[in-house]
């Protein structure tokens, strides 16, 4: 485990090099950043793991990690932090276009379900950069986030995906309860960690955390995996209403592929 | 764990390797439960939402 400072090297090594001008304003530089996008759906697990521990631009954790310390760099004054994207705001189009027209696609479910996933933006003087607003072309706000102190929350991400690459169930639980000392709050920690207390057949442990998570940061994987957990029907409810019976349906099917 | 079990279904008692076989199967189910919230921070931009006309914030 690396602590924050390392994190801190690791991230201005990635930024060592890059050409983004001169700007007078710290969003304008931010905007002339060259982050790397792409338009490919489920991604490989793995791969992102891979990506966020080397704090790489092509995931979104590197982006927000790079975004961080080319501000820092530029303008130490600005006061940066970390946001948690506890709803979001491109989600909510989707969920929107969904009431107009139920009938969707699994592509557009597939895309809704990406959407909720873990994410975060940088914090700037109180102000929200989300790098995806770059190719969207405007200027995004997410809905709820919650601020983290930047550095620690970076370093807590990161330690994410290390539980995630790590094998051992008791370690992928021992990092995720440090990474939870440095941020507390952070919900996408809690959700990790009560998949990993499945490993160790404390079913009741995560149970409880993922209901703890859910009242945070609703969404339907953990909906899902709840109801995988209970054999209550009041999720698979809550998922018909929130979205459509195909969420429960493609979520379905990806525990079979996956089984 | 599961070369441990692989091997039992290999070399084991027929009684063994069909104990193991089960225990493959639910450790499998049990991973493939846990993926489904077990996810990196992540999350690009898709095709649905670059199709979209843009509204102001």
């Amino acid at each position: 485990m690396k602590d924050d400072q390392e994190i801190h090297k690791i991230a201005h090594r990635q930024i060592a090099g890059k050409y983004y001008g001169n700007h007078k304003d710290a969003l304008t530089l931010l905007r002339n950043f060259p982050f790397y996008f792409s338009t490919e759906l489920n991604l490989d697990q793995r791969q992102i793991a891979l990506f966020n521990i080397n704090l790489d631009g092509r995931g979104c954790l590197g982006k927000v990690a790079q975004a961080g310390a080319v501000v820092e760099k530029e303008f130490p004054e600005a006061k940066i932090q970390f946001g948690e994207v506890l709803e979001d705001f491109f989600c909510n189009i989707l969920l929107d276009m969904l009431k107009k027209n139920p009938d969707q696609s699994d592509s557009f479910f597939e895309e809704l379900l990406m959407y909720e996933e873990p994410h975060s933006v940088l914090l700037f003087n109180g102000r929200q950069f989300e790098p995806l607003s770059i190719p969207f072309q405007q200027d995004i706000s997410h809905p709820k986030i919650k601020a983290f102190p930047f550095w620690e929350a970076v370093t807590a991400s990161r330690m994410i995906s290390e539980a995630w690459l790590e094998e051992n169930p008791y370690r992928k639980i021992e990092i995720l309860v440090e990474a939870g000392k440095i941020c507390p709050e952070m919900v996408a920690i809690k959700e990790n960690l009560s998949s990993y207390f499945i490993l160790i057949d404390r079913e009741r442990y995560a149970i409880d955390l993922a209901e703890e998570t859910l009242a945070i940061r609703p969404n339907a994987r953990t909906m899902y995996f709840l109801y995988l957990l209970t054999k209550d029907r009041k999720y698979i409810k809550m998922i018909e209403e929130k979205y459509s019976p195909k969420i429960a349906y493609l979520l379905r099917k990806e525990v079979i592929e996956n089984g | 764990m599961d070369d441990e079990l692989f091997d039992k279904i290999r070399n084991g008692s027929e009684e063994d390797a069909r104990e193991a076989y089960k225990n493959m199967r639910k450790n499998s189910l049990k991973h493939a439960v846990i993926a489904i919230i077990t996810r990196n921070l992540s999350h690009g931009l898709g095709r649905h939402l670059t199709k979209t006309p843009k509204k102001e914030v």
